[in-house]
């Protein structure tokens, strides 16, 4: 087989076709190209285009390492961006998700949010403090200080006035944090989009974890992002991460 | 607010902690006691009246205060609101009184299915748009110095 072949537009649509819907999106590029060496086996019609594709990638990416620890290594996700679970492989990978559980259960179990109320979603945000809601039950404290919260409840229009603030409070609150954008506004700007004065979203200036839809977001809302929240926290792999490392 | 730790207003003796807890453990047993103090924080008795698809069963309990007397005791561990079904949803928030049936909630063959929100998993809703965009991002950059 010659080392360069030249794919012709037909036949790499061919072979994407053939690719599953997840290898573009989720894997990296090396395990894009093992999932095409994959698909060589299980799909002998397309064999060869196939391989003449990956042959030709080859050939761009000079000169690759292709053993099979490395395919078998590429097949496996490379990023895991929702931190879903995944089957523990050694014993230091198994205690250290239980010691993962055990530090997500207290950073679940005791939220500060930092409150950034900005208009009336803050009133919502209130009501979620109040008797009928009563965040205090699931361990939400609300704290005026950023130095000791771990949750900011951006809720409300950002302006322009007030960005500057608001990622300076970002910036002063310790890790980990985690951002709740709450109501239209905060999400993407909302009525006020078009306004000269308007952030559109206030993720162009915080990460943002949790978009609560609304306008305002109910109470009840609110409170259901933050139990989606709990949820993210909850699938957090910190010792697991910092042991890779 | 009214839990089962300050008692409250209620009449009947399953207001006080200790016979409410009493009840709950002869009736539910000390699993089931145990767990509806980890998820709901209060041991509580009702009659059962109905379980969904989902296997989430519903209680109901008229000596409860009002808005609190309907609750649901959902199946798998890691529950979420979404996991109760429409049907369920309108019984349990006081929209209707009638318990889910075919007769009372009739399903067209047009109904879809119900799913739980799938946020944060790899089923979770992702938008994309198909128009052009109204407005450019500023890209900033700084112009040489001349001379």
């Amino acid at each position: 087989m010659p080392a360069t072949v030249t794919v012709t537009p037909a036949l790499r649509s061919a072979a994407m076709r053939r690719l599953p819907a997840t290898s573009s999106l989720r894997l990296g590029l090396n395990s894009s190209m093992a999932q095409a060496t994959r698909q060589i086996s299980s799909t002998p019609a397309a064999a060869s285009s196939i391989s003449q594709i990956v042959s030709s990638m080859r050939a761009k990416a000079g000169p690759v390492a292709f053993n099979d620890a490395d395919v078998k290594k590429s097949l496996q996700p490379a990023v895991n961006p929702y931190n879903l679970p995944a089957p523990a492989s050694n014993a230091a990978d198994w205690a250290l998700t239980t010691i993962d559980g055990l530090i997500n259960w207290t950073r679940t179990s005791s939220i500060w949010p930092m409150t950034f109320g900005l208009a009336c979603c803050a009133v919502e945000m209130m009501h979620m403090a109040a008797a009928r809601y009563d965040q205090d039950r699931i361990g939400i404290v609300f704290r005026a200080s950023p130095r000791q919260s771990d949750v900011m409840i951006v809720a409300g229009t950002l302006t322009n006035k007030m960005a500057p603030a608001l990622r300076k409070v970002y910036d002063q609150m310790p890790e980990p944090r985690w951002v709740i954008s709450m109501g239209s506004c905060a999400n993407g700007g909302g009525y006020y989009h078009y306004s000269y004065a308007v952030v559109r979203g206030c993720d162009r200036i915080v990460p943002v974890d949790v978009y609560v839809p609304g306008c305002p977001p109910t109470a009840e809302g609110l409170l259901y992002g933050v139990l989606q929240l709990q949820k993210k926290i909850r699938r957090e792999r910190v010792t697991r991460m910092w042991y890779r490392k | 607010m009214s839990t089962w730790r300050n008692g409250g207003h209620l009449a009947t003796p399953l207001s006080l902690v200790a016979v409410g807890t009493l009840a709950a453990l002869r009736q539910n047993g000390p699993k089931r006691t145990l767990k509806q103090i980890m998820a709901m924080d209060q041991p509580r008795v009702g009659k059962h009246v109905g379980t969904d698809v989902n296997g989430n069963e519903y209680y109901q309990n008229d000596q409860e205060i009002i808005l609190r007397n309907r609750w649901v005791e959902y199946k798998a561990w890691n529950h979420d609101a979404t996991q109760v079904p429409p049907e369920w949803h309108q019984w349990l928030h006081h929209i209707t009184d009638d318990v889910p049936t075919a007769q009372t909630v009739p399903t067209p063959f047009y109904t879809p299915k119900h799913q739980q929100n799938l946020t944060g998993s790899f089923g979770a809703y992702k938008p994309y748009s198909t128009t052009v965009p109204k407005y450019s991002g500023w890209s900033p950059a700084v112009k040489q110095r001349e001379g």
